[in-house]
């Protein structure tokens, strides 16, 4: 016991003994992490504590805010039940189950994942409208003029819960493989059902891992914007973040007291769910300790086939069909001209093309998330290194900070970063706010902690005998840490960039409230080509940024031989 | 309350046959071991039973109906079984007395009863004040007689033990090796016990299976599978025996007499023994050193070099090599105070041994 536990630190202790800067670099870390994840959000609850009296309680009792609050609770449990429903039944489905082409429906399930809110929201829109391409097609699209359904509180309701279904199914599906194999055996022994197992087995065994998932799926549907922002505007079903977003680009910074107000109510709901989640979490530790094989899916025999075209109805029209839609209203002449060879058309991608602030702003999204992803990885081995080592008490404080900024609701922290950096910075003289800058920055702390996370799994998975049989070789400090610890962190370094690239890259949440003009993001413009009521181009742009997420995550995907378990939510 | 039979099973995973036409049978009321190294199929075999894995080839029978072979396959939950398992396999959500009454609450035995049964099970095992406990609250080894509670409650017809005792520490699983065959006589089911360490199944089981690389090489009672193995692996899996390259020169009435390394000795016989190469098992407490350096003479046991020579207290063990040229290594008793030195020539005298028939 003793001599493990002084292992680590010994050894962290001679590789960088070569370094006399290991005690600047921590502080560089500490000064990158508060600054960034702490400080803001700090600033945020300062901002409340020395707003002018009765602002504070003329937000609070406005029927707006009211309204607006319970709107949020109320949509996101809802989605939360359609999250957990979907993700619970299909974890269990093609967890227990061999069904023929698994890992195609496991993709499916995931694909929403990939796919960005606004989009999502645009997406179903095209293809429930009345000039939907696909239903037209089979001549069941609504008459022209028709009311999207969609634009209500079961329509925003429908599609948060499918949007964030994943979170779920990854939840419960990692919890089945920690359900000890025998203790199924044994209900089947004592003569159980396939039902009474589910029932009286499993589902009690998941029970805190179901309900962490579920907040999980909470927390992301009370932070989700693209969708109220689409869905709820036009169908008077305003949520907060759609609130603050119509408030601060209505009245821009004079309300930015209100909005703060506003944005600390939302950080409140979703601390709440965040912190169901973490109890949860800590009692399915507790609760499932693997002895022997963890629960593998059997033979489905007979049912495969039906069970399998009845996972299909499900999914197809949740994860396939809108994208479809999408597609085809990409390449439609007009919305509501039917879609054929003749009547396709390329010229929508060229308005996009011709449309300066689009093109900006896939330039734009490109160095931003590809600068995020580099610095953030800059920041995350060392800190991640820091971390593991069990050398430095300070990164372990630290670790829980990186983790805010992500958890947290997107415009929580854009009103953070806006609040912190509208002053011109000191010595600079110059105001971040409306530049590229500060929407860089907001990216910096969002999405470090997708950059620290699979780097620290990398760093715990790697054997420690590694570097001890490397200083009995003989090798230096420098050595060890270019030639060994590196390369078996490189392909987990890989990944983290492709994440953080992929969520960066479509992102609206936190650039909705920080963009400006010449600054646009690809999130940003396809949410106003389609609020300009450019439906066609919208599409195109969506399809566009679409097609950049799958590329990056089907070359994380390449990485995966080389990556620790768990580090690509999407693996099977 | 059933017997169980085996017929020509066969198992595969792809294209690896891990079981290879075993046949067996189990009496009502039988306690069987079902014994060999990991990896050899034994679990396999107890799963097939189980019917958790499905049967590629011949027939599984319980009480005389049949559970699995050609298009049946009974599921599990339906097979009326027991099983231990290594794990204890209890379920970490419900306490004590839930876990026990689980198979009855399922099997639609009434509350009345249930209560009736799930006491007498906790009673058996010495549990009833622990009633309430959750399993994460016992130590190993009630959470092992929680698991045999469970099974005793359900009456089952037969009953498989999957390496039951392999997570306890030695002390312990004497005493529930008493547990087991307590539990034995009370339940009156059908044991199938597998384990991999042959102590055990000697000390248990009304007859042994002795299984290796998926094949069923000899099924007999404890001391007739020590003293007449079926080949000479069956003999080095149990009990230290050594292996000796005789030849056969006379057999008559179960006795054959053999050469070793040019010294004739009379030894029980395989009844299949014929004259000719073969190859005798002999164990070390039937093997004494009798004679030190070159002062032996001939007759007196056969001619050998001592290996290693490890003093043990009241005995010395020796690991000699046979002085026949073939290297063959033969483990030996001397008494305690023999001057033995390594790499001495010296003679072995066999009292006991046995002759296989030749392969």
């Amino acid at each position: 016991m003793g001599e493990r536990a002084a292992a680590p630190a010994r050894r962290s202790k001679t590789i960088f003994s070569g370094f006399s800067g290991e005690q600047v670099m921590l502080a560089a870390l500490c000064v990158y992490v508060v600054g960034l994840c702490i400080l803001p959000l700090l600033r945020l609850l300062t901002e409340i504590g020395t707003a002018e009296p009765g602002t504070v309680a003329d937000v609070l009792s406005s029927r707006w805010t009211q309204g607006a609050a319970w709107r949020t609770v109320e949509a996101s449990l809802g989605a939360t039940v359609v999250s957990l429903v979907l993700g619970v039944g299909l974890a269990l489905v093609l967890g227990l189950m061999q069904l023929p082409g698994r890992a195609f429906l496991t993709f499916l399930v995931l694909m929403p994942m990939l796919v960005p809110a606004q989009i999502a929201a645009l997406a179903w829109l095209d293809l429930t409208g009345p000039s939907s391409v696909l239903l037209g097609a089979v001549g069941l699209a609504p008459p022209p003029g028709t009311r999207n359904w969609l634009y209500s509180r079961e329509g925003i309701i429908l599609l948060m819960g499918i949007e964030h279904m994943p979170i779920v199914f990854l939840a419960v599906r990692a919890g089945l493989r920690s359900v000890p194999a025998d203790l199924v055996e044994a209900a089947r022994i004592a003569g159980a059902s396939t039902t009474t197992v589910i029932s009286q087995i499993i589902l009690p065994l998941l029970r805190p891992t179901i309900i962490a998932g579920g907040a999980l799926a909470f927390v992301a549907a009370v932070g989700n914007f693209g969708i109220p922002a689409i869905l709820g505007i036009p169908g008077r079903y305003t949520m907060l973040t759609a609130l603050v977003y119509q408030r601060l680009s209505g009245f821009g910074p004079s309300v930015l007291g209100e909005v703060a107000v506003l944005s600390f109510i939302l950080a409140l709901i979703a601390g709440a769910g965040l912190a169901v989640q973490a109890l949860s979490q800590r009692r399915a530790r507790v609760t499932l300790t693997i002895v022997g094989g963890g629960l593998k899916p059997t033979d489905a025999g007979r049912l495969g086939l039906p069970v399998t075209a009845a996972v299909l109805l499900v999914l197809v029209p949740a994860s396939i069909l809108p994208l479809i839609a999408l597609l085809g209203t990409s390449f439609v002449k007009a919305l509501g001209v039917p879609l054929s060879a003749d009547t396709a058309t390329f010229a929508h991608y060229l308005t996009v093309w011709d449309n300066q602030a689009a093109r900006r702003a896939f330039v734009n999204s490109a160095w931003l998330s590809l600068g995020t992803a580099f610095v953030s990885l800059v920041v995350a081995v060392p800190f991640a290194w820091f971390l593991t080592s069990g050398r430095s008490r300070t990164a372990r404080l630290l670790d829980g900070a990186v983790d805010a900024p992500y958890a947290l609701p997107g415009i929580v922290i854009s009103i953070a970063f806006i609040l912190t950096f509208l002053r011109p910075l000191p010595l600079l003289e110059v105001s971040l706010y409306g530049t590229a800058g500060i929407i860089l920055i907001a990216y910096l702390a969002r999405f470090l902690a997708l950059g620290v996370r699979p780097v620290v799994a990398a760093f715990v998975a790697q054997d420690p005998a590694l570097d001890e049989a490397a200083r009995i070789a003989g090798a230096g400090a420098l050595t060890r840490l270019t030639r060994i610890l590196l390369p078996g962190v490189a392909p987990a370094a890989g990944a983290a960039v492709l994440l953080i690239v992929m969520s960066a890259y479509n992102e609206l949440t936190v650039s909705a409230l920080l963009w400006s003009r010449g600054n646009e993001t690809v999130g940003v413009t396809v949410f106003n080509l389609y609020d300009e009521g450019n439906t066609t181009a919208a599409a195109a742009a969506s399809v566009l940024a679409v097609l950049v997420t799958f590329v990056a995550a089907a070359l994380a995907t390449l990485l995966a031989r080389w990556l620790p378990r768990g580090v690509l939510p999407w693996q099977a | 309350m059933a017997s169980l039979t085996i017929e020509r099973a066969v198992k595969r995973f792809g294209d690896k046959t891990v079981i290879d036409s075993v046949s067996f049978h189990a009496a009502d009321r039988e306690f069987v071991a079902l014994l060999g190294p990991s990896g050899c199929g034994k679990s396999t075999l107890l799963r097939l039973v189980a019917g958790f894995e499905r049967l590629d080839g011949g027939e599984i029978r319980i009480g005389g109906e049949t559970v699995s072979g050609g298009d049946v396959h009974v599921p599990t939950e339906r097979r009326r079984l027991g099983m231990v398992f290594q794990s204890y396999a209890l379920w970490p959500h419900m306490n004590v007395t839930e876990n026990v009454a689980f198979a009855l609450k399922v099997q639609g035995v009434p509350p009345e009863e249930r209560r009736a049964r799930v006491a007498r099970a906790l009673k058996t095992v010495d549990l009833s004040d622990y009633a309430e406990r959750r399993p994460a609250e016992l130590s190993g080894g009630q959470r092992q007689r929680v698991a045999l509670a469970r099974t005793l409650a359900t009456e089952p017809r037969v009953v498989l033990l999957d390496e039951p005792l392999a997570n306890l520490d030695a002390n312990l699983r004497e005493a529930m090796q008493e547990e087991f065959r307590r539990f034995h006589s009370e339940s009156a089911a059908t044991m199938v016990f597998v384990t991999h360490d042959q102590a055990e199944a000697l000390a248990l089981a009304d007859r042994v299976a002795v299984m290796m690389e998926g094949v069923l090489r000899q099924v007999d009672r404890p001391k007739a599978l020590y003293d007449q193995p079926a080949d000479p692996e069956v003999a080095r899996f149990i009990g230290r025996g050594s292996i000796l390259p005789v030849d056969c020169v006379g057999v008559s009435n179960g006795r054959a007499t053999v050469d070793v390394a040019g010294t004739r000795i009379g030894l029980r016989a395989d009844p299949q023994a014929v004259e000719g190469r073969t190859s005798i098992c002999v164990r070390p407490e039937h093997c004494r050193v009798v004679a030190a350096g070159e002062r032996g003479e001939p007759g007196e046991g056969f001619p050998a070099r001592a290996k290693v020579v490890r003093f043990t207290g009241p005995t010395q063990v020796v690991t000699a090599i046979l002085e026949d040229g073939s290297e063959t290594e033969v483990l030996a008793l001397a008494d305690s105070d023999q001057h033995l030195e390594e790499g001495a020539a010296l003679r072995i005298a066999v009292h006991d041994g046995w002759v296989f028939a030749a392969r």
